[in-house]
């Protein structure tokens, strides 16, 4: 690590500025955590002060630091970080399996102990069952346990679990979340979508502030290794903030977050926080229309396939067209609310009737109230359609898309969820981009892990772990790709000016690959190594 | 790449550090019987070869006389096997012994990019679990074991006779449930034949009847046995993926080059190994049309009877050999 006071001059490779006006220099020189100059060696040489520290980079390529436009890097922490246990289908195969795992940890514990378990799986473990209260009771009578999905939409507890959070047959089930009963009204079970996520916060408060910090820590990590300087956390809350103060106080090289604050009601106070020189800042307000389409939360104008995967795992009735979140009037309320208040919207869709929805309003907002640049988000779009797409471009509305949903779980999104005509085109980032958007990708971890060379390779190829291609026509080419990891993300979070592109003036938020990705076949993309990551101008991390 | 190469069949072994990996990779070193194998290590130094065998030794790289090659594991992975799978004369197989602690799945993404650009085929996915020390493993320690044991094909439960039968039950119970698309095989110094690593290879002239043989490996001659048959005729291609499916189980292992009544002139490479099947074209480098077939496994399931009479049922046409 370096002192704030440094300056560098980067030379002796490739430099990637994906900033137009100076497509490929020989030079960059930063000076503190701004970068300078952009240009010639020659003339960076004369520019930089004598002190300069020269950074040969003997080959490798240079670039703007990585941008993933929707991730959750502290609650990632929460919801991944020991002693959550992993009970993902690449490690943990069945459903049975599973089970097994959960034995062992519950005979492993001390009393009273809360225990998480992530990564249950309707699409990927082939002999799941929907667990049911008596059964987890079973499994763990003396400790408040919960199985969290894999798309971390609903969760299962035992009765501890229930007792831990509070939730019982007189509790009323919140607007916009499900808590499933049984005949006298007692939860069975399986509660889903934002109560999931503030029962969960019970189990993270049990295990401490230390676990929490900790954990933090690693994630900050997971996302510097792999050269992503600015993230955000899209479900942001507001206890949320001494953990980003914490984390910059210790000096750790947190990236920069860019905040989106998460609404469930209509009368939430909205922070117009600005920490730093941009190192977290309140960059607007997320909504989800609907939810996930690995659950059936998401809202359809045709129905999901009938298989044994939707009918029996998931538990869908036949003809499944899912619903929205909240009631309408309750989301628009909302989504007027604070479009009103001047946030710039994030809003969750994955089905195309909730698109419908949700362009049918902001058209409504914009005749009535027009805004230039408003930036309006749509995250996700998993199934929106191209008349939806060339919509959202007249209405200026942005696409961010979750494109790991397809290496992911491709083979099960075709299968057993919607068949080929729609798989051919979910996420349809190529359409987006034929349309002239700005778009971005994203990992949303810790649904996937964070990797933006992982996403460029998901979007070039849209090749599905078993091998087949989702959709040859709506795969990206290279350059497209590395800019929705970078300048047009930075755009999207409202940043284009400082972050995103390498030009004198901006953040000198950096990272050396060990490859060139616009001259790398697809295929590789991801295995290009990381060299060194910079971030607001020091060096936080090198694989040497 | 010329496109009627085969692709190279890829072997990863993986597991703790002591659990045995070297030991293995030593046997198959030695075994390899004609085979010419590449192996990575990522213990160099701990590779122990006989000088006898040894022809040339580098800084990160020994050749032996048999014609295998051992090289260190490190960043050029990717390249250095795409430069022997380039060779005029490609290697028979690789084998890639995976770090110590490292996640089993660091691998993955280099294996995918090569086996996607049709340079190699993965094969076995080997993984050494020590039962001695598993036993007084925390929590933890024993579930990462067990998490990367289960994404493997093949499980070696080695220094087995360190370990009480009862203890080696239990072990074997919870990798049943823990690892369900994993075969285990108990071992003692990883003495697992080498036609398990990788699959006898179903090209042997000499076989034109069926056979059930058990095979002789230096210290645990009867442990494994195979059935094999090589005729002249052609598969119904539904009622062998039926056959296919009903493998797993019963053998650890099967190979073989095949012919469907519905494209007979198109022959295929199969290969299964534990869970995993695989069916690719044959590259048509020979102009033998007879199909050949090998299944091997643990003595004490093996049913060569069962094999025979249940390939039988897949024949379409016979013109000649027998498999009955």
């Amino acid at each position: 690590m370096s002192s704030q006071g440094d300056s560098r001059l980067f030379h002796g490779g490739p430099i990637v500025t994906m900033d137009d006006g100076a497509p490929a220099p020989e030079a960059v020189v930063t000076k503190a955590d701004k970068i300078h100059f952009v240009g010639l060696l020659e003339e960076a040489r004369t520019l930089a002060r004598p002190d300069v520290t020269e950074v040969d980079l003997a080959g490798r390529t240079l670039l703007p630091g990585l941008i993933d436009a929707h991730s959750h890097i502290l609650w990632a922490a929460k919801t991944r970080g020991a002693p959550v246990v992993d009970v993902r289908a690449e490690t943990v195969p069945t459903y049975k399996a599973l089970l097994a795992k959960i034995r062992r940890r519950v005979a492993a514990a001390k009393p009273g102990e809360h225990l998480i378990f992530f990564g249950l799986d309707a699409q990927l473990h082939p002999d799941m069952e929907q667990p049911t209260r008596a059964q987890l009771d079973e499994l763990a009578p003396d400790n408040p346990i919960g199985i969290q999905t894999s798309n971390c939409h609903a969760l299962f507890m035992n009765s501890r679990g229930f007792e831990a959070c509070g939730i019982n047959e007189r509790t009323e089930t919140p607007t916009g979340s499900i808590i499933e009963r049984d005949e006298t009204g007692r939860p069975s079970g399986k509660i889903a979508e934002a109560i999931t996520w503030r029962a969960l916060e019970v189990f993270y408060d049990a295990w401490g502030d230390d676990r929490l910090s900790e954990e933090f820590h690693a994630s900050i990590g997971d996302f510097i290794q792999n050269g992503i300087t600015t993230v955000t956390e899209h479900l942001y809350l507001p206890h949320y903030k001494a953990y980003y103060l914490s984390a910059l106080k210790q000096g750790l090289p947190m990236p920069r977050v860019a905040a989106y604050q998460q609404a469930v009601t209509a009368d939430m106070q909205v922070e117009k926080l600005n920490i730093g020189d941009d190192r977290l800042w309140m960059a607007g307000v997320k909504i989800h229309a609907d939810g996930s389409p690995f659950i059936g939360n998401i809202w359809l104008s045709e129905p999901y396939l009938e298989t044994a995967i939707t009918l029996e795992r998931m538990d869908l009735k036949p003809g499944h067209t899912g619903s929205l979140n909240y009631p309408q009037d309750y989301f628009e309320k909302m989504a007027r609310t604070y479009f009103g208040q001047g946030w710039r919207m994030s809003i969750h869709t994955q089905g195309d009737r909730t698109i419908d929805m949700v362009l049918d309003l902001v058209e409504d907002i914009l005749t009535k109230t027009p805004r230039a640049d408003h930036r309006f988000r749509l995250e996700h779009c998993a199934l929106m359609r191209k008349d939806q797409i060339e919509r959202a471009q007249k209405l200026g509305v942005l696409c961010s898309f979750f494109i790991n949903h397809i290496t992911h779980w491709g083979a099960p999104i075709e299968d057993a969820l919607f068949g080929p005509e729609r798989a051919a085109h979910y996420m349809p980032a190529g359409s987006a981009l034929d349309a002239g958007m700005r778009i971005s990708l994203h990992a949303d971890t810790p649904m996937t892990d964070p990797s933006c060379l992982e996403l460029m390779k998901a979007a070039t190829t849209r090749l599905a772990g078993d091998g087949r291609c989702l959709g040859e026509s709506e795969r990206l080419d290279s350059l497209s790709a590395l800019k929705a990891v970078t300048i047009d993300a930075a755009y999207q979070i409202g940043m284009e000016d400082r972050l995103g592109s390498i030009k004198a003036g901006k953040h000198a938020d950096l990272v050396i690959l060990e490859r060139n990705p616009l001259e790398t076949p697809h295929l590789e993309l991801a295995n290009i190594g990381i060299a060194a990551t910079y971030l607001a101008g020091e060096c936080v991390w090198t694989n040497a | 790449m010329p496109e009627a190469a085969a692709r190279v069949p890829l072997i990863t072994i993986g597991g703790f550090l002591g659990a045995g990996k070297t030991t293995l990779v030593n046997q198959i070193l030695g075994q390899a019987g004609g085979q010419r194998i590449v192996v990575f290590v990522n213990d160099f130094g701990a590779i122990n070869i006989d000088y006898d065998l040894v022809q040339t030794r580098d800084a990160d790289r020994i050749s032996l006389k048999n014609g295998c090659v051992c090289c260190s594991l490190n960043d050029d992975f990717v390249e250095s096997v795409v430069g022997f799978v380039k060779q005029t004369e490609s290697p028979d197989a690789i084998v890639v012994e995976a770090s110590g602690i490292a996640d089993p799945r660091a691998l993955d993404s280099s294996l995918a990019m090569l086996e996607t650009a049709g340079m190699v085929r993965s094969d076995a996915k080997l993984y050494v679990l020590d039962a001695a020390n598993f036993q007084d493993l925390e929590f933890d320690d024993a579930e990462t074991i067990i998490d990367h044991a289960a994404v493997n094909d093949i499980v070696l439960m080695n220094k087995s006779d360190l370990v009480q039968p009862e203890a080696r039950r239990k072990i074997n119970d919870l990798l049943a449930e823990a690892a369900p698309y994993s075969q285990v095989v108990e071992t003692v110094n990883c003495d697992i034949a080498i036609d398990m690593v990788f699959g006898a290879a179903p090209v042997s002239s000499k076989i034109t009847k069926s056979s059930g043989n058990e095979l002789q490996t230096p210290q645990h001659a009867k442990t494994y046995q195979s059935w094999s048959c090589e005729f002249d005729g052609l598969l119904d291609r539904e009622k062998f993926e039926v056959f296919a499916m009903s493998l797993p189980g019963k053998c650890l292992r099967a190979k073989g080059i095949l012919r469907f009544s519905d494209a007979p002139e198109e022959p295929q490479l199969f290969n299964l190994v534990g869970y995993r099947a695989t069916v690719e074209p044959k590259p048509r480098t020979e102009a033998s049309a007879l199909i050949r077939f090998v299944v091997i496994g643990l003595a004490e399931t093996f049913d060569a009877a069962t094999l025979e009479a249940s390939f039988a049922q897949v024949v379409s046409e016979k013109r000649n050999g027998a498999s009955d």
